[in-house]
């Protein structure tokens, strides 16, 4: 009898609608997340293993047999082997060279004073929202001009343009977040530039710094047009190949197994990277001043 | 109270210390102007600071103190002046080779570093031997009563236990100066309190010349050795506690520290050692001190509320006064008068029966009246 009663309380009644409405909202996003994420890698993995022989075609909702015949097909009459040689080589040179690049750069935007800051910051974040293909188009001008087309330092040096923006934006951040008295602290304890560079400034940049490299390594992984305009064909990376597959003659099945070549390696390495960014020292202490 | 104090037997301790330096520093500070955009925020300061002395300096918000303290550190260019540590001259020299070490209001710890890490960070730079580095981090988190803490990491302590990293990381590496900048802001009103003892009586024993800069007066008072009261980028007064709060010499240093009813009036008689001052509200007899004004002249002067009190027979300068506020403060009641149109602060005891509304007597003592320049 009590418990009838409680249960007609107007609280109880509205908590347990609230309750309700955030376990709907979780199922919403969980569900759009899936169909979003979930159903095109789903759906990838499928058409990777349809067999040549057995066309995956309109009634059948699923393939009718699958077999690593698609897989065989890419390894043996594709230069995939040496475009994933090509674009892992690039990819960390490109990243390096970038975090050389933006490792000063982001430290004077992010820790100097000085004129017209606020408009070198939108400068520098100017290459991420013009379209790719005009980038590739003109840079591929200059970099004729200056002997760098078909030249694997031209590549590193195209793939460190388009990552540049990401890993500057990143790291000027980081810069900002560090309080001026931690860097007053070390140079009042004794601390000269270089000590300051190496314990201070590179260490408490470092969750920023990962994630800027994660951005620059994954652009240049997946950098399609400075690629395919100044590199080929000396050189084939894997987005230059999935593009082969792409286009007039469009075959889903090749296209769906270099997607998987380009994206599995991409994922492990963001659990990795997230995993040790979880050690996150940096927030921790200075959520408490 | 969470934390322990921080000499917990004093005498055991100081035995196995010997951070502390045999030779001490003398700071002089030499017409010292520092100006940001063509204002001096610090301007034209002279001030002389004895080996191992612990001298304050107290000032409301923007009055240069802060300005001050990082000149002598070194993080910035004095525009003018000179800074001596002892005779040498400092304008020059960049602020990792001064050998201060600087105590700063966020604590200002390395957060990528454990405990021992911070703590040793300067005896690294002074590239001190492994060995003697062990021993003088150990002993300085035996002093801070940090000891099993050597693998934390800052974020994992609290405030006042990175306030004592903060401590041990700046005595370790035996500094001329400790430089302290509101060092106990962050912290909670009763931690403040036995902190500050426990940073003199680290002070004191290691007998290392301090400058400490605060806006609260109390802290100052119960601190210093001397106070340095600074306004607008000037000294006002310099002095020990009991001096600058007995005999305060400007109305700012009156009206800054404590509770003071400021008040100007004509002299109207003197006698021996004591004038006669005219105000709105009578006529009173007041010590007049190192005061060279003659009948006729305008003078200002202070009175704390705790020199006005309730008239008793025989007692000195009567006022009648009307009672505007009465707020009981536990130790005492804070009284708003009314004396004849002019308000005066005062003090009665925790016993007394005052209401508002009321009238009274009360009486100033004579020997209560500072007079101002």
């Amino acid at each position: 009898m009590a418990a009838t009663k409680q249960k007609n309380l107007w609280y109880v009644r509205q908590a347990r609608r609230k309750r309700r409405f955030t376990t709907l909202l979780t199922v919403f996003f969980i569900l759009v997340q899936v169909i979003w994420v979930g159903v095109p890698i789903f759906m990838t993995v499928l058409w990777s293993l349809v067999d040549p022989s057995h066309p995956w075609s309109f009634p059948n909702i699923l393939p009718e047999k699958l077999s690593w015949g698609q897989w065989i097909y890419v390894f043996k009459y594709t230069n995939i082997l040496r475009a994933l040689k090509t674009s892992y080589t690039l990819a960390p040179c490109a990243v390096l060279l970038s975090f050389l690049f933006s490792l000063p750069t982001a430290y004077v935007l992010g820790r100097k004073q000085i004129p017209g800051k606020k408009f070198f910051q939108t400068i520098v974040l100017l290459p991420i929202i013009m379209p790719g293909m005009v980038v590739a188009l003109f840079l591929s001008r200059v970099f004729n001009a200056f002997g760098l087309a078909q030249n694997f330092f031209g590549l590193v040096l195209a793939h460190t343009l388009m990552g540049l923006p990401y890993m500057i934006r990143v790291l000027t951040t980081s810069f900002e977040a560090i309080p001026q008295d931690v860097i007053d602290a070390a140079e009042n304890l004794g601390a000269n530039t270089f000590v300051k560079i190496k314990d201070i400034f590179l260490p408490m940049v470092r969750p920023g710094l990962l994630a800027g490299m994660i951005f620059a390594f994954t652009t240049s992984i997946e950098e399609f047009n400075l690629t395919f305009i100044i590199g080929t064909p000396t050189f084939e990376t894997i987005p230059t190949i999935l593009y082969s597959f792409l286009g007039y003659n469009f075959i889903r099945t090749n296209a769906s197994v270099v997607a998987l070549i380009m994206m599995i390696p991409n994922i492990i390495m963001l659990f990795a990277v997230e995993n040790f960014l979880k050690s996150d020292y940096l927030s921790a202490s200075l959520g408490k001043l | 109270m969470v934390y322990g104090t921080l000499f917990s037997d004093p005498g055991e301790n100081y035995k196995t210390l010997d951070i502390g330096r045999e030779i001490m520093s003398r700071l002089i500070l030499k017409d010292l102007v520092k100006k940001f955009d063509n204002v001096a925020a610090v301007n034209h300061v002279r001030l002389e600071v004895e080996e191992g002395e612990f001298v304050t300096l107290l000032g409301p918000s923007g009055c240069g103190k802060t300005t001050t303290l990082r000149t002598i550190a070194g993080f910035y260019q004095p525009d003018e002046g000179e800074i001596y540590f002892n005779d040498k001259l400092m304008n020059n020299i960049p602020p990792a080779k001064r050998n201060t070490s600087m105590c700063f209001q966020s604590y200002a710890l390395f957060p990528h570093m454990n405990v021992w890490d911070n703590i040793a960070f300067g005896l690294k730079m002074r590239k001190i031997p492994q060995p003697e580095q062990k021993k003088r981090v150990a002993q300085a988190l035996e002093m801070m009563s940090l000891s099993g803490m050597e693998k934390r990491m800052p974020g994992q302590l609290s405030g006042g236990q990175q306030q004592r990293v903060a401590l041990a990381r700046a005595i370790v590496t035996q500094p001329d100066i400790l430089l302290f900048d509101e060092p106990l802001s962050n912290l909670d009103a009763k931690l403040r309190v036995q902190v500050r003892v426990e940073i003199k009586e680290m002070q004191k024993r290691l007998g290392i010349t301090s400058i400490y800069v605060t806006h609260d007066q109390d802290e100052a008072l119960a601190i210093s050795d001397r106070i340095v009261v600074m306004n607008q980028g000037q000294i006002e007064q310099v002095g020990d506690p009991q001096s600058i709060y007995l005999h305060p010499m400007t109305s700012f240093v009156a009206g800054f520290i404590g509770l003071a009813n400021i008040l100007s009036g004509q002299v109207v008689a003197r006698k021996e050692n004591q004038v006669q001052l005219e105000l709105p509200f009578g006529r009173f007899w007041a010590f007049a001190g190192g005061l060279r004004a003659s009948v006729g002249d305008t003078v200002r002067f202070s009175f704390r509320p705790e020199n006005v009190v309730q008239y008793r027979e025989g007692g000195p300068n009567k006022v009648s006064v009307t009672i505007q506020h009465a707020i009981f403060m536990g130790d005492a009641i804070d009284l708003f008068l009314d004396a004849k149109g002019t308000r005066l602060r005062a003090r009665a005891e925790s016993t007394a029966k005052l209401k508002p509304g009321d009238l009274a007597v009360f009486s100033i003592d004579e020997t209560a009246f500072q007079f101002l320049e």
